[in-house]
């Protein structure tokens, strides 16, 4: 082995000896202030479907989280640390959303969960929130979650079930609809299968008949190939169980094609962002259901306020999305207060049957199932745009108790 | 299951198609004469799209839209072509896909910025609105419109390319470069036209398409996918080809949608399979146009 061989080793060993005093030196105290972050502020994760299909509802859902983690800042914090929200694209896919969730919880240190945008994610999402007893509030359309094997104790549904949604509106649709011929187009996954089955529920109680059921694809552009059957069905209603932009073409083609003005055409819900990019004549006379419209607030003091705050703050109403994930968000946080702890068993231990009001009025965690009993508004799209965002009429208002199914049928001990 | 169902479904499937060919026209004519796999094509069909809503607010004149915007999308591609493509065409395949696959993602970030990320309504021009009894089935006028507007579009790609002499020169480019260039054509120059005529294309059938499918940033994404099959069952590069497959995939979604509805998107791909597998080289093969 030559001199200068020996000299270099000796002078790596120096290097190295040197680099990871270095380091040692300079990861310390970042390791320090990084572990004692998330003592300081509580964390809520929030996963939202920001690219795809639904990003537009996406947005507005974070503009929701955000507006009450702003309030909650603004008023002193919650039990005297500062909250943060850290936001999360889960893609509308569920391995996505498990594997931000998982991300979220292990290497962010969150102390709560909310969000999603799909009833398919959100069960993935709720996958690990369960196995890591960890709080899950669901600002998204579901059955599924509120019923076992699915069914978590630190999990709770703020959003309506495709059960209520579409037993209220189909009961407001069929009013003793014996004789009626109805059509189904259903988007083929869990959300379109849980709308579709709480409509042929309530056919049956009707007396109507169905006449006819296609599933479609998640995503389809193009409906065409759809019509011809259904307009030789001579249905009397139409039901399009799909969501966001597979709503806007559906409806939009369906009215080309004539099908509007042969039969009634009616959605489980357009959220307000979905029926503005559609505009007032795709949207003119459909019916549809929704846990929030603005104009309540002529008779909803409490939408009222909600409105005013988030239009204060970015400069337009929110939509029903918004609404949910404002509420989520605010009454994890008004349960900690309560409890004046972040444990997820006893903040889920105070949220069980508690009434709660943050944008609509009173609210209800029923207990079996951590389900939302909240009010239900069906609407009607106008022929006329009232304002810039005045697009639908309300028809009425359905109390959600009458409309939610018991905890038994659900497969809960009452 | 009635007869008039069955023919209603078939030109149902036909008028799908259509739309299916107009777009895929430009890809395969893209990648016919430049070598070039254009996964930028989906995010140019949407450009043609946001394009017709702002030419639409300043003009309010259908007519005018459906001419300028497609024009809008191919000057830019004009623009883009000297910049970012003409660098591609000595390189390999790999080197096509990820410019343009980066540009896609870069024109879809830009078009979120000033658009937002929301669906933005594209009303149905009034006087073609409503339906037309055709015996067999109601169908919506403007329909029948886009696919009268897809074959005289199609007429014309072809006249342009087999009876003119930018179109010979195009079809010589696409045969043999450097023999094409020794006779003195500047190939750069047709090359370039080339790109900017199947951007064109694109943006003319995002125009078409906005009022039936609507607009949104990432509408262009299921239409390269389904651009790209069409392509490769019609024969890479040909346009004949292109307007056949589009035509076979429309009417195969079509009845898939009558029969299993569930599939009828998964069909186009079974189709695909079923082609390659007994014609490798597509349906209508390039050089043999």
């Amino acid at each position: 082995m030559s001199g200068a061989e020996r000299v270099r080793l000796t002078r790596r060993q120096v290097l190295r000896t040197a680099t990871a005093g270095a380091v040692a030196a300079i990861v310390k105290p970042l390791r320090a202030i990084a572990y004692a972050a998330p003592a300081q502020t509580l964390r809520i994760g929030f996963l939202s479907p920001l690219t795809g299909p639904y990003a537009e509802e996406a947005s507005d859902q974070v503009r929701g989280a955000t507006l009450a983690i702003e309030e909650q800042n603004k008023g002193g914090g919650v039990v005297g640390r500062q909250v943060e929200l850290l936001v999360r694209d889960d893609q509308l896919r569920p391995a996505e959303g498990s594997r931000r969730t998982l991300e979220l919880i292990e290497r962010e240190r969150v102390n709560f969960i909310a969000g999603s945008l799909s009833a398919a994610v959100q069960l993935a999402i709720n996958e690990v929130t369960k196995r890591d007893k960890m709080l899950f509030v669901s600002v998204s359309q579901s059955d599924k979650i509120t019923m076992p094997p699915d069914f978590s104790p630190w999990t709770f549904h703020e959003a309506l079930t495709p059960w209520m949604t579409s037993t209220a509106l189909a009961r407001y649709v069929l009013p003793g609809g014996r004789g009626k011929r109805i059509y189904l187009l259903i988007s083929d996954y869990a959300y379109g299968h849980e709308h579709a089955a709480a409509w042929r529920r309530v056919i049956k109680e009707a007396g109507a008949e169905e006449v006819g059921a296609d599933l479609h694809p998640l995503g389809t552009t193009d409906y065409s190939s759809f019509f011809p059957k259904l307009a030789a069905s001579r249905a009397d209603v139409l039901v399009l169980a799909n969501f966001g932009g597979d709503t806007l073409n559906s409806l939009k083609q369906a009215s080309e094609f004539g099908i509007k003005r042969r039969m009634q055409i009616t959605v489980p819900i357009i959220p307000l962002t979905t029926a503005l990019g559609a505009g007032v004549e795709v949207i003119a006379d459909i019916t549809c259901a929704s846990s929030y419209y603005w104009e309540v607030q002529r008779e909803n003091a409490a939408a009222r306020e909600f409105n005013t705050k988030f239009s204060r703050r970015f400069s337009r109403v929110p939509s029903d999305y918004a609404g949910y994930a404002y509420s989520g968000v605010t009454e994890i946080l008004e349960a900690v207060k309560r409890v004046n702890s972040t444990d997820p068993t006893a903040v889920a231990k105070t949220m069980e049957g508690h009434p709660y009001s943050h944008y609509k009025g009173q609210q209800t965690w029923r207990a079996c199932d951590h389900q939302s009993v909240q009010s239900i508004y069906l609407l009607k799209g106008r022929t006329q745009l009232v304002g810039p965002y005045g697009l639908f009429e309300v028809l009425s208002t359905v109390d959600g108790a009458k409309v939610i199914p018991s905890c038994e049928t659900l497969g809960h001990k009452a | 299951m009635s007869l008039d169902i069955l023919t209603a479904q078939v030109f149902t499937g036909i008028v799908i198609g259509a739309i299916y060919a107009l777009v895929a026209g430009g890809l395969s004519l893209i990648f016919g004469v430049l070598g070039v796999t254009n996964f930028a094509h989906g995010a140019f069909y949407m450009l043609g799209a946001y394009a017709g809503i702002f030419l639409l607010g300043y003009t309010g004149n259908f007519w005018i839209v459906l001419v300028a915007a497609p024009l809008l999308v191919g000057i830019l591609a004009l623009v883009l072509e000297a910049g970012l493509i003409r660098p591609l065409y000595t390189r390999g395949l790999d080197a096509s896909l990820v410019v343009t696959y980066a540009l896609s993602l870069v024109i879809v970030e830009v078009v979120k910025l000033v658009w937002g990320k929301g669906p933005q309504p594209f009303p149905t021009p009034p006087f073609l609105g409503g339906a037309v009894n055709l015996g067999f089935t109601v169908f919506p006028r403007y329909r029948l419109f886009v696919v009268l507007c897809t074959a005289v579009v199609m007429a014309l790609v072809w006249w342009g390319l087999n009876r003119t002499t930018i179109g010979l020169a195009i079809r010589a480019a696409s045969q043999d470069r450097l023999v094409t260039e020794a006779l003195g054509i500047d190939i750069s120059r047709v090359l370039a036209v080339a790109f900017g005529l199947g951007v064109a294309l694109a943006g003319i059938g995002g125009v078409l398409s906005a009022p039936i499918r609507g607009v949104f940033p990432d509408m262009g994404l299921d239409v390269l996918i389904e651009s790209f099959v069409v392509v490769v069952i019609g024969g890479m590069g040909s346009i004949a080809g292109v307007v056949l497959s589009g035509l076979l995939i429309g009417v195969a979604t079509s009845l898939t949608a009558l029969l299993v509805p569930a599939l009828s998107q998964a069909v186009i791909f079974v189709v695909m399979i079923g082609v390659l597998l007994v014609r490798p080289q597509g349906l209508v093969p390039a050089d043999s146009e």
